[in-house]
């Protein structure tokens, strides 16, 4: 049966958008190209689509460039360690300036030092000498003390 | 569009190295930008918004599980924001612009003289055509931007807005006809 040009106006109508973004069947889209062909309407139709698409495209490059990152970053600074993912490797170790990390080692050092004898009372034998070492990022502690000489030595070496 | 690079930058993200989210920001951070400013027509909003889905993102890391790609992932986390954002705005006011646009005049589609009726009809057609923008439902415009300004296909359209792939069809056709009857004076076979 034989579609009247106004149906056909109308079928190709609500068809026209998908045929212009090339979203129907090769069957679907031969029909609808088939009777642009034929219709000057709705070839008009098409071609406005064009001019509104590109007309969208260009506001679209109104939108302008950004650069989110410097901002991105205060925030995630400020929010941390509440904020997810946890950066607590690296932030525990940024947070703690050197001359922090220095007097932690000491007081470490100290700690190995009475726990090696003086505090237990444990008489340490003639020529005794015992090095510890503790190590963090970027710095190494190490302990000597011997016992003949009364001597104890700590390096702090980054 | 996969980028199977990123699910390592999610990774070291993970264990705390912020390097890989920025270098996860600055490779998304345009797209993403442009679409909110799709959705919402202002700037400062977008770059807020476009801001807050980062951070949102960045918070919940622990739970991409890798299913869809970053990409993909951020973009409902952005886009989900745009339309609540849209959505409260749209009750508040009836119409705003964002007077930071650009005042550069778009050459009429039609044109192919820059005259200075056709520097003036370019201005036009641009407050025309965000008006247009504006005046179509939420619905609508985020079917007409996904298309236009992000090339996504129908079934993408369709997933991105949980709805099938005939009303994807329906929303374009029905938003086309309105921008083309707003804007009818400047396209071509226009009197």
């Amino acid at each position: 049966m034989e579609t009247s040009p106004k149906t056909a106006c109308r079928e190709t109508a609500k068809i026209l958008a998908a045929y212009f973004d090339g979203e129907l069947s090769p069957r679907e889209a031969g029909l609808c190209a088939e009777h642009l062909r034929s219709c000057p309407r709705c070839r008009q139709a098409n071609r406005q689509y064009r001019e509104i698409s590109r007309a969208l495209v260009e506001l679209a490059g109104e939108g302008g460039e950004v650069s989110l990152w410097p901002k991105l970053l205060q925030q995630i600074e400020r929010e941390s360690p509440a904020g997810q993912p946890s950066r607590t490797g690296k932030r525990f170790f940024t947070i703690l300036r050197p001359a922090w990390i220095g007097l932690g080692l000491s007081a470490a050092a100290a700690l190995i030092i009475l726990f090696s004898g003086v505090l237990t009372g444990r008489q340490l034998p003639e020529n005794y000498c015992r090095i510890e070492s503790i190590s963090a990022p970027e710095h190494n502690l190490m302990i000597h003390r011997g016992q003949s000489d009364g001597l104890t030595i700590i390096w702090l070496t980054e | 569009m996969d980028y199977p690079d990123d699910l390592e930058l999610v990774s070291r993200c993970r264990e705390g190295d912020i390097d890989s989210f920025r270098g996860l920001v600055e490779k998304y951070q345009q797209r993403l930008y442009r679409l909110i400013y799709g959705i919402v027509l202002n700037r400062e909003q977008a770059r807020d918004l476009a801001q807050e889905a980062f951070i949102k993102a960045y918070r919940s890391l622990g739970s991409f599980r890798g299913r869809s790609s970053f990409y993909t992932w951020i973009y409902r986390i952005a886009f989900n924001l745009a339309l609540d954002a849209k959505r409260k705005r749209s009750g508040r006011e009836m119409m705003e612009y964002d007077d930071t646009r650009h005042c550069d005049p778009v050459q009429s589609p039609g044109g192919d003289l820059p005259r200075p009726d056709r520097i003036l009809l370019g201005k036009e057609l641009r407050e025309r055509l965000l008006a247009g923008l504006e005046s179509l439902s939420l619905p609508q415009r985020t079917a007409i931007v996904l298309r236009e300004w992000e090339g996504r296909s129908y079934d993408e359209i369709a997933g991105i807005m949980k709805c099938s792939r005939g009303t994807v069809m329906s929303r374009l056709h029905y938003g086309r006809e309105k921008l083309r009857e707003l804007l009818r004076p400047y396209l071509s076979g226009a009197e």
